[in-house]
């Protein structure tokens, strides 16, 4: 059969494109307007983080490692000064590890909260955006108050953490977290009851549990399809075992159940939180390490904010690495999201629909790439 | 519920192709396996319930190039090959696991391991400029950027 013109065409999104605060490509293919194919290239960011970490020693490492993102940075460098204690065999003092608890959930709230906030204004509901942003504001004041810096804190070091706490600190975090809590259980309230949200993102991005399971997605993306798997419970990292916590889940499988599925998540990290303060053990915070790592291999792995994080480092006794690989969430989650984009049935893909799809795994395709950007947009 | 260490490692024992197992701690499983069985031991991994896909690693050990696939959500099981360094060459697992197919472009743009079957031979990790046959994470790449000079280096 032929036809005078192509049914199919291509539309390319990206690398630069209003819609997409990250530099990658999606070749669309559409019939009308309905999505029927994708293609991804997320080439435009690779900088070599992993070969330059070869060159560098495990110290200067841990800086280099930290700036793969702004905002998983708490993350990254907990990933990465795992696997180095690990391939030293040592534990790090008991406050050292609830302290890491904090500061990893301070930074997870400050992700869910921007993430939430650019989700927000995908689908063009800007005044949401603002409010959030604001309100973010407390957990990058906290984590300056923590670490010295809003961002990129350096808070986790070899063996330890930097700083310690103070009492005075203490209860300046407790009273961030006070005045957080209720503005978190509005916005749950605004985003399952307004009507705008529910219409852009109910039904969009449909990723069944199945799909999920064996694209093996991660993090909230996983958990908003029902699957109740999180690092921080299955393979429990820096005294997680000693933390109560729910694994949020959600079985909506659609942008709106990963909107649920992260702001529960703020309010479990405010709990989780308020039980490590409470429950600060006393003593040091640094087990000081050699700078010569013992020659071996290790794997860590790490829930961050957008999911699991791993980390594997091959160590030839000297004091550089001889291979440092990072696996990062967004790269986990990129055949989930083909699958959200293709999916047929009762929800055939709308191009409109695409951005708000594209932001509803919380993409950093420089993270998946990984080189140095800071924060979300 | 995933089975623990000692569990996973009676049912791996005996397998067709399987060099070495060892326990590297709790939770961390290292399965060294012959390039012919991979696809084999995969395969058993996944029917074990090993079908999360955490990573897939690639080190140019200078005698040969290890691959190395991170399985598993409690329980991370990692099964390693030694590939050949002038034609690294295996076969694909991306029809047993999904979550595998990107893994392996990366490291095929990233380390030159070929993958046989893999369904998508389009550049993925590398820009389209860059040059044919170029691996920057094999070990005879250097560089164009000097690395930061250390202040001391003794032993620490």
């Amino acid at each position: 059969m032929s036809s005078s013109y192509e049914r199919i065409f291509d539309i390319p999104i990206g690398p630069q494109h209003p819609a997409l605060k990250e530099p990658a490509m999606l070749k669309l293919k559409v019939d009308g307007e309905h999505v029927v194919g994708v293609d991804l290239d997320v080439s435009y960011n690779h900088r070599g983080i992993e070969k330059a970490a070869e060159y560098r020693t495990y110290i200067q490492n841990l800086y280099l490692i930290e700036r793969i993102c702004g905002i998983c940075n708490v993350a990254q460098t907990l990933t990465y000064c795992l696997a180095v204690e690990s391939l030293h065999g040592k534990e790090i003092p008991a406050r050292a590890r609830f302290l890491r608890i904090v500061a990893e959930e301070i930074s997870r709230i400050n992700s869910h909260l921007l993430w939430l906030g650019v989700a927000a204004h995908e689908i063009g509901f800007d005044t949401f955006f603002m409010h959030i942003w604001l309100d973010r504001e407390i957990t990058l004041g906290l984590m300056e108050a923590l670490s010295g810096n809003r961002i990129t804190s350096s808070y986790n070091v070899i063996g330890g953490v930097r700083r310690d706490v103070t009492e005075d600190l203490l209860s300046r975090i407790r009273k961030g977290l006070d005045d957080l809590e209720p503005r978190v259980k509005r916005y749950r309230e605004i985003a399952i009851n307004d009507r705008s949200i529910l219409k852009r993102t109910q039904g969009v991005g449909i990723l069944s549990p199945a799909d999920a399971a064996a694209t093996s997605a991660v993090g909230p993306t996983l958990r908003a399809s029902g699957i109740k798997s999180d690092v921080r419970a299955d393979d429990p990292y820096s005294s997680h075992d000693q933390v109560p916590f729910n694994v949020i889940t959600s079985d909506g499988c659609d942008a709106h159940a990963r909107i649920i599925v992260r702001l529960d998540e703020i309010l479990e990290s405010i709990q989780i939180c308020r039980h490590c303060i409470s429950k600060l053990p006393a003593g040091p915070i640094l087990q000081r390490l050699p700078r010569r790592a013992p020659q071996g291999e290790a794997m860590s792995r790490v829930e961050a904010p957008r999911g699991e994080l791993f980390h594997y480092i091959c160590s030839d006794g000297s004091d550089k690495p001889y291979r440092c690989k990072v696996s990062t969430p967004t790269l986990a989650n990129l055949p989930a999201l083909v699958r959200m984009l293709t999916s047929k049935g009762r929800y055939v893909v709308n191009i409109a629909d695409v951005p708000v799809i594209l932001a509803s795994i919380d993409p950093c395709f420089s993270c998946a790439a990984r080189v140095e950007r800071t924060g979300g947009v | 519920m995933q089975m623990n260490a000692e569990e996973a490692i009676r049912a791996l024992t005996g397998a067709e192709g399987v060099q070495e197992i060892k326990a590297l701690s709790e939770r961390r499983i290292l399965v060294a396996c012959s390039r012919d069985a991979y696809r084999g031991v995969v395969g058993r991994l996944a029917g074990l319930g090993f079908n999360h896909v955490v990573a897939m690693t690639g080190v140019d050990m200078k005698e040969g190039i290890d691959l190395l696939l991170h399985l598993g959500s409690s329980l991370m099981v990692t099964v390693r090959v030694r590939l050949d360094q002038s034609r690294p060459k295996i076969s694909s697992v991306s029809d047993i696991l999904p979550g595998a197919e990107m893994r392996e472009r990366e490291v095929r743009d990233l380390l030159g391991v070929e993958f046989e079957g893999h369904p998508s031979p389009s550049r993925f990790m590398v820009s389209e400029d860059w040059p044919a046959g170029v691996y920057p994470l094999r070990k005879a790449f250097t560089p164009a950027t000097a690395a930061p000079e250390t202040r001391r280096s003794g032993p620490g």
